[in-house]
């Protein structure tokens, strides 16, 4: 027999494990849009004309090998960032903040995703759709950027998977200094530089400031956020809006509430053009999925729905919410955090019957 | 004989813009009056900003000119007690002939009439209208100023409602009461006072001196509100002049912010700049965090709090939202969000500068 955790110590693990899930999704953002501005501006943080950036672009490999994953027709690579220099050169790279310590069969899984961008890939942002050459590059926090390392050079060989394509591994980290950096810095390979300087080997500090307009509209990228934070989003930037249209807004009382009515996909098309990397895509959004999909945000409003914030519309078959908008809570996102993990602390007390278990998060 | 009534006469002539202040001034020479004054800014006329419906005060337009409006307001205090409970008077509202959307509210009536029934009434028609800053440097350069360019020879303050900023020693309940005292002080023991409070004057009440006679008494108040009863063309040239011109300036800066306002969604941050390292540890930032949650009507989540801070804002009084970022020392980023209006920009600044330390407003650079 197993023993229980006590349901507040359980609610509050929850708690601080999403609230790390957060920074991590945050962290992976920051990273993304740091390490693609390497190439995107210059030294005086002006935009560099022949370079383009991307997030989560679906690329698909130019011959498929039969029998294989690649053969099925659906498939596709959608890699954590992208960039094409001069429409000729290509750089595709995967964010992976905590690389696994000593655990193999994560730390293959994380190579045998960058290998599947290790081939002749189409889908490039620009007009031929192909690139005469790529690299991949790793991004891995600072913390465990030593694994991934010995990772690659010990660990990779006895699987027998080998990279055909320039391959590098790139270290990221905040750090204070007057104000805050975003570091980069190669720990492997040397990944190309506009300029042809190597400045990555010693290290490239930008000050976080010069890019806090980007950080502050970008809030979503092509994986799927923890629940309460993307519920927060919505709740902040779509209900309210929604809801301040109301006359009673302003005079709204702590018991008042107001119903606002969204309809899923316009959720969906606002958090896109407001809250991900949409606006790097401008001229060639053809293979650029909506983010976030359409699953995440029924799952946030299901959860709305679960701490009876909202219900579904009837009829509307989980396409239409009914928000009973209030003004109770001093701090929304803490708030649905503990309410995130409070049902799901409760999910893990209650005793299941064999094969009625709780899918767990 | 009968006495003449100036003031009715007064009311009973037509103002245009050209000559209000100067009758006003011409009136206030031969009958002992005070003068309020209430600098504003907004995109709206004076009618549409006032209009709103208040259960409790009737508002009418008696009078018009061009760039003048003459209107009335009655008060019906739902109260019942010492007070009387009808209260009723007029007001001119003058738009500044230099700066856009600039206007001062202006009437001579009791401060009974201006402090029940005109203020509040103003007050209501938030987020319509954009009522300055006045912040302790401000009013302190303004003071100055006006005390030299008038030739006074000094300015002896006789009433400081004085609020100070909550420390560690000073716990917050404590801080938020504002002090009045009667200090007899010139001008820099006030400043000097106010300061070792860590505090700010929401008003400060002053005679202004001429060898040792004294020519009038004027308030100024931080909401940007000035009182006199004498030397009213002076008051007009080198205390509103420049209260006007703080408040069209905030109002240019503020407005136009939200994403929506342009078609690419993209941020328009402005930042507080301290101008020294406020922010330098994290004691400072949680001081921060913890001031802003104080912030009435509103949600704050805080995103991230150390070492850099990532705050979001809901404001429920119009729906605005923001976002606050700490990425160095010396500033606070505010960043409206899809939707971040006028009046919520401002709201948000006056409780950093009423509540944790000033600074000067400025649109968001990126190489800082």
């Amino acid at each position: 027999m197993t023993m229980v955790q006590p349901v507040d110590e359980t609610i509050e693990k929850l708690v601080k494990e999403i609230r790390v899930a957060i920074d991590d999704y945050n962290d992976t953002i920051h990273a993304i849009i740091g390490f693609v501005n390497l190439y995107l501006i210059d030294d005086t943080y002006r935009q560099r004309p022949g370079v383009k950036g991307f997030q989560g672009r679906h690329l698909t490999p130019l011959s498929r090998g039969q029998g294989s994953i690649e053969s099925k027709a659906d498939y596709y690579v959608s890699p954590d960032l992208g960039v094409v220099i001069e429409d000729e050169k290509g750089i595709l790279g995967e964010v992976k903040k905590n690389f696994p310590k000593d655990d193999i069969d994560r730390g293959t899984k994380v190579f045998a995703q960058l290998k599947g961008y290790d081939q002749a890939l189409t889908g490039w942002p620009v007009e031929s759709k192909n690139v005469e050459s790529h690299e991949i590059v790793l991004l891995v926090h600072l913390a465990t950027s030593a694994y991934a390392k010995d990772f690659y050079q010990d660990k990779l060989p006895t699987t027998g998977m080998v990279f055909e394509h320039p391959f590098s591994i790139v270290e990221f980290g905040r750090f204070e200094q007057t104000q805050e950096f975003f570091l980069f810095r190669t720990v492997l390979g040397e990944p190309t530089e506009v300029g042809g300087e190597k400045k990555l080997r010693f290290g490239v500090s930008v000050p976080m400031r010069v890019f806090l307009r980007e950080y502050a509209k970008t809030k979503l990228y092509d994986a799927q956020p923890a629940v309460p934070y993307l519920a927060e989003l919505i709740w902040t930037h779509i209900v309210t809006s929604i809801a301040s249209e109301n006359p009673n807004f302003e005079h709204l009382r702590k018991n008042q509430k107001i119903e606002v009515t969204l309809a899923i996909d316009d959720v969906v098309d606002e958090l896109n053009e407001g809250f991900s990397f949409h606006f790097w895509h401008g001229r060639y959004p053809e293979l650029q999925p909506r983010i976030p999909h359409k699953e995440w945000v029924r799952e946030a409003c299901q959860f709305l729905v679960d701490c009876a914030e909202a219900k579904w519309a009837e009829g509307s078959q989980d396409t239409k919410l009914v928000v009973f908008y209030h003004q109770r809570y001093k701090d929304i996102l803490n708030q649905f955090v503990l309410s995130y993990a409070t049902l799901e602390g409760r999910k893990l007390e209650t005793p299941m019957l064999p094969g009625f278990e709780s899918k767990g998060r | 004989m009968a006495r003449m009534d100036f003031t009715a006469l007064f009311f009973g002539a037509s103002h245009d813009r050209e000559h209000l202040v100067k009758d006003l001034d011409s009136l206030m020479r031969t009958e002992p009056h005070t003068l309020s004054i209430l600098p504003y800014a907004s995109e709206k006329s004076p009618i549409e900003c006032f209009e709103a419906y208040d259960r409790n005060r009737k508002f009418s337009c008696i009078g018009r000119e061009d760039g003048v409006g003459l209107f009335k307001l009655i008060f019906e205090s739902p109260r019942i007690g010492s007070e009387p409970p009808v209260i009723e008077g007029k007001f001119f509202v003058y738009e500044h002939p230099e700066l856009v959307n600039t206007y001062l509210v202006m009437t001579i009536e009791s401060q009974d009439f201006v402090r029940r029934a005109l203020l509040p009434f103003i007050e209501r028609s938030y987020p319509r209208i954009l009522l300055p800053i006045v912040n302790h440097q401000h009013m302190k350069l303004l003071l100055y100023g006006f005390r030299d360019n008038c030739g006074f020879t000094d300015l002896r303050v006789v009433r400081a409602v004085l609020r100070s900023r909550f420390t560690e020693q000073k716990p917050r309940t404590e801080a938020v009461i504002p002090s009045v005292s009667w200090p007899n002080l010139g001008l820099a023991g006030a400043f000097d006072f106010a300061q070792e409070q860590n505090g700010w004057f929401q008003s400060l009440t002053f005679e202004a001196l001429r060898d040792s006679t004294e020519h009038a008494e004027i308030t100024v108040a931080r909401n940007g509100m000035v009182k006199a009863d004498g030397e009213l063309l002076k008051v007009f040239d080198n205390l509103v002049s420049g209260i006007c011109k703080r408040a069209h300036d905030n109002h240019k800066l503020f407005r136009m912010r939200s994403r929506r306002d342009n078609p690419s969604l993209d941020v328009k941050p402005l930042t507080v700049n301290f101008g020294r390292e406020q922010l330098a540890d994290e004691g400072e930032r949680d001081k921060l965090i913890e001031v802003m949650r104080l912030l009435d009507k509103t949600s704050l989540s805080v995103v991230h709090s150390n070492p850099y801070v990532q705050l979001s804002v809901i404001d429920y009084i119009d729906g605005s939202t923001f976002e606050l970022w700490v990425l160095n020392p010396r500033e606070l980023i505010i960043v409206p969000q899809l939707k971040g209006t006028v009046a919520g920009i401002r709201r948000l600044v006056s409780h950093v500068f009423d509540n944790y330390a000033e600074g000067s407003i400025e649109d968001f650079q990126m190489v800082g």
